[in-house]
């Protein structure tokens, strides 16, 4: 980590808070979010509940759980945007995530406006969701047993 | 049986006649001259061995010799009336709609960009003809490279994204690696084989035009007894010189083997593994491939599946043709000697193995032919070898033969007999068995003026064909040392694993060059020494061979240039037809190559954790990963892996390793938020 400690305490802590601030808004940008106003606020929030988790003053754990934050609240911002009931499979919603952060024209502000644009974006996201292989449909490939002159043959 | 398989079976039957027949009487022809040149004073030991060696070498070329020769005859005629595309349908099946097809490509640690920029390619090229509805695409993955596996996942869904493909364009990843190439099909067969009809088969480095796609479904709805049908893949967007030169040869040569081949075999033909479409139910009721007793590299899993294959499916009683007149099918080339020998090292344990198989009872001959000619493509190079080794030691024992002009009680002297005539005409219609093919095409050039012009036009034409004969002429010595050390290393039973092919341009460096040529140089100064000390009258018809041994180091570093590549192509020098007129599938390969290399230039530097940190991409390959309860012992393991991230970093994790991590929803999630908790890695 970059963050310098050898100077006054308090100024140390401003430095390193916005340190950590600028990093859990580049995570938010990456999320999707362009909104300067909403990515701070986020970030300020991710951050200050990471505090209120954590009692120690270890920047790493701090970093860890403001991201852990956001992204649960990204997830349950997209959840609700989807009407996706709470469920103990990450799959789906890894899913819709997926679809939303790499379909280029779609912004992740939507997400936490709760307007009619984030129902129309659950809309537009439903049919490319990604399914990565149709339904199976077997067949049995059974293996053609060779025997040989000379050589032993292979197995039945 | 119907009148069209009644004459396409005394078709068959009399054309392999005629091309045995002339393969044979080559053969005797040439045995007949060199032998009356040894028995002059009686068989030695060395003569026999030559006349052994030289039966099995003047068969092996006088078989390509003439499947030229035939091949050059069909198509002074403008082609054969039999042939898959010329064959009248099956009057039953006019009515019938497209077969389901799935267009299949089994990859393995590929470049992730060139590969998806060849499915784009070949995916919108199957849009434009607008008869695309029963296509659907299939990447049949078996990466191990973590970071490839995620690339190739984000570059699926955005190809799904970009053409407005979803569920029609899959991606998989299998867990474990069985049975290599033919393994991944397999399983693709057991899993959706029963959503389809037919399944066009593409290699990593395939290229296929949307209407030859479109054609070969046709042609396989139209003639229900065939099981395959092979499409001929000509080299494309070749850069170094070395395979544009074998880009050059492949399109000015191939058309006269392709016909000759369709000439003798007809429904009896082989499976090349790729650009091929198979009707899936035959092919998954019969091509199972089995283990062979013992261990690799003679026994195992068959490596070279193809051959095998097609042997299985018309063992059933089923057609494989290749279809000569279908064009638009691609595919690259090793950009260097080097590469190109290493390729051939795989394929060479895979042929060598079929030495088995062609005792395998069940089987027609003509499988069986095939298996030999497989092997023989191979043994060749240590047989030319041992006959100039011979041949050098025959010619020196002969030197060393003072003549006797006067014995028992003849009163005059008995002149020894020369049979140079005999043994000169031996040389030269070797030579010209070997290099007639080249002059056929010529020809064949000059007749069609038009496509001539596509080769730069007859001077630029001919010229290109003398410099690709020197050129062949010398790396043929070293391919051979390369062969013959191939075959050995697996006659004493070391095998060559799976290594994946090098596609990617490099230019050669110098030691690089030493290291893989040195001894090719060696070998060239040394034999050239002792022919010229010991049998100067051999050593000026061994030039050739020590000249191509000598120069070796000069000659690969100078043919992997790509600068060189392109500077004969502005030359107009190995131009092709593709090159000349770019077909619209081998210009939408170039757009697409050129957008995935922007969209990877926009992408943060790469290093080993920047797909994990990319949310997007995490999401995706957490959305695709198969569900399952993890073992205890299994979730410490993983554990154990996330504290050595968190201590060392993860660049001091084991690919396997590291491939466990991303497997996992929980660790790829933790892996995912510690690459944001520290500084990108640099």
């Amino acid at each position: 980590m970059e963050y310098a400690v050898s100077e006054h305490p308090e100024a140390s802590e401003g430095k390193s808070t916005a340190a950590l601030t600028a990093q859990i808004e580049a995570y938010w940008r990456q999320l999707g979010l362009t909104d300067p106003v909403l990515i701070e606020s986020l970030a300020h929030d991710c951050l200050h509940r990471a505090r209120r988790l954590i009692g120690r003053p270890d920047e790493g754990e701090l970093l860890r759980r403001a991201l852990e934050e956001a992204q649960r609240r990204f997830d349950h911002a997209l959840a609700n945007a989807m009407g996706m009931p709470p469920s103990n499979d990450p799959q789906p919603l890894a899913a819709a995530r997926a679809a939303l952060l790499l379909s280029p024209e779609w912004s992740g502000d939507t997400l936490f406006r709760h307007d009619e644009t984030t129902r129309q974006l659950a809309e537009r996201l439903r049919p490319v969701l990604p399914v990565s292989v149709p339904p199976e449909s077997h067949l049995t490939m059974k293996t053609v047993p060779l025997d040989f002159w000379l050589f032993k043959s292979t197995d039945r | 049986m119907s009148v069209k398989a009644k004459s396409l079976g005394s078709a068959v039957s009399r054309r392999r006649w005629i091309f045995v027949l002339l393969v044979s009487l080559t053969t005797i022809l040439a045995l007949f001259m060199i032998t009356s040149a040894f028995l002059q004073n009686g068989l030695t030991p060395t003569e026999l061995v030559l006349l052994l060696l030289y039966t099995l070498l003047i068969l092996w070329v006088s078989t390509s010799f003439w499947t030229a020769t035939l091949g050059f005859w069909v198509l002074l005629f403008g082609g054969d009336r039999i042939s898959i595309g010329r064959l009248p349908p099956d009057p039953e099946t006019l009515e019938r709609a497209p077969g389901k097809t799935a267009l299949v490509m089994p990859i393995y640690n590929e470049d992730p960009i060139r590969v998806t920029a060849g499915l784009r390619s070949i995916w919108q090229s199957l849009v434009e003809t607008g008869q695309s509805d029963h296509f659907e695409m299939f990447i049949l993955s078996d990466t191990r490279d973590p970071q490839g596996w995620m690339q190739e996942e984000a570059n699926w869904y955005r190809m799904c994204v970009d053409f407005n493909a979803h569920g029609r364009i899959f991606y998989r990843n299998r867990e474990r690696n069985i049975a290599r190439k033919s393994g991944n099909l397999e399983e693709f067969c057991h899993r959706w084989g029963g959503r389809y009809e037919y399944m066009i088969v593409l290699d990593a480095d395939s290229i296929m035009a949307g209407e030859t796609l479109v054609k070969m479904v046709d042609l396989m709805d139209r003639h229900p007894k065939v099981a395959l049908i092979q499409s001929p893949p000509l080299p494309a967007n070749q850069h170094s010189l070395f395979s544009r030169i074998l880009q050059f040869a492949s399109n000015f040569y191939g058309d006269i083997f392709i016909w000759g081949i369709n000439f003798w075999q007809l429904s009896g033909s082989g499976y090349w593994g790729h650009n091929a479409i198979l009707r899936i139910k035959p092919f998954v009721e019969h091509c199972g491939l089995p283990k062979l007793p013992g261990k690799e590299p003679f026994g195992g899993e068959i490596f070279s599946h193809d051959t095998v294959e097609a042997a299985f499916l018309r063992q059933a009683g089923f057609e494989v043709w290749i279809a000569p007149e279908l064009k638009g099918s691609y595919e690259e080339l090793p950009p260097t000697l080097i590469d190109y020998a290493k390729r051939d090292r795989r394929w060479c344990q895979g042929n060598l193995q079929h030495l088995r198989l062609v005792f395998a009872k069940g089987f027609p001959g003509l499988s069986r032919l095939y298996f030999l000619m497989g092997i023989m493509s191979y043994v060749s190079s240590p047989l030319w070898l041992m006959f100039l080794v011979l041949t050098g030691f025959e010619a020196y024992v002969k030197s060393q033969t003072m003549p006797v002009y006067f014995f028992g009680d003849n009163l005059f002297p008995v002149w020894p007999e020369s049979y140079v005539v005999e043994m000169t005409t031996v040389l030269f219609v070797t030579l010209a068995m070997l290099f007639l093919p080249k002059f056929w095409s010529l020809i064949l050039g000059i007749l069609h003026w038009r496509r001539l012009k596509l080769y730069g036009g007859l001077f630029r034409a001919a010229l290109s064909v003398l410099l690709e004969s020197i050129f062949s002429m010398l790396t043929a010595p070293v391919l051979m040392i390369y062969q013959s050390k191939f075959v050995f290393a697996i006659l004493m039973r070391r095998s060559v694993g799976w290594p994946p092919q090098n596609r990617d341009e490099h230019r050669l460096g110098f030691w690089e060059a030493v290291q893989a040529h040195g001894e090719h140089t060696l070998i060239g100064l040394v034999a050239g020494w002792i022919s010229y000390r010991y049998v100067p009258g051999f050593f000026i018809w061994l030039v050739p061979v020590l000249t191509g041994l000598v120069l070796s180091i000069p000659l690969s570093m100078l043919s992997s240039s790509a600068w060189v590549g392109r500077l004969t192509r502005k030359m107009g020098l190995f131009l092709t037809p593709e090159e000349s007129q770019t077909p619209r599938v081998l210009e939408l390969l170039e757009e697409n190559l050129a957008l995935l290399e922007a969209r990877e230039a926009e992408r943060p530097p790469e290093d080993i954790s920047r797909n994990v940190r990319d949310p997007g991409m995490c999401a995706l390959h957490l959305a695709l990963l198969p569900t399952r309860p993890v073992k205890k012992r299994h979730r410490h393991q993983l554990k154990a892996l996330i504290y050595q991230v968190v201590e060392e970093g993860p660049e001091k994790l084991s690919g396997p390793d590291r491939r466990s991590l991303i497997s996992d929803p929980e660790s790829l999630s933790r892996v995912h938020t510690l690459s944001w908790s520290t500084p990108p890695q640099c």
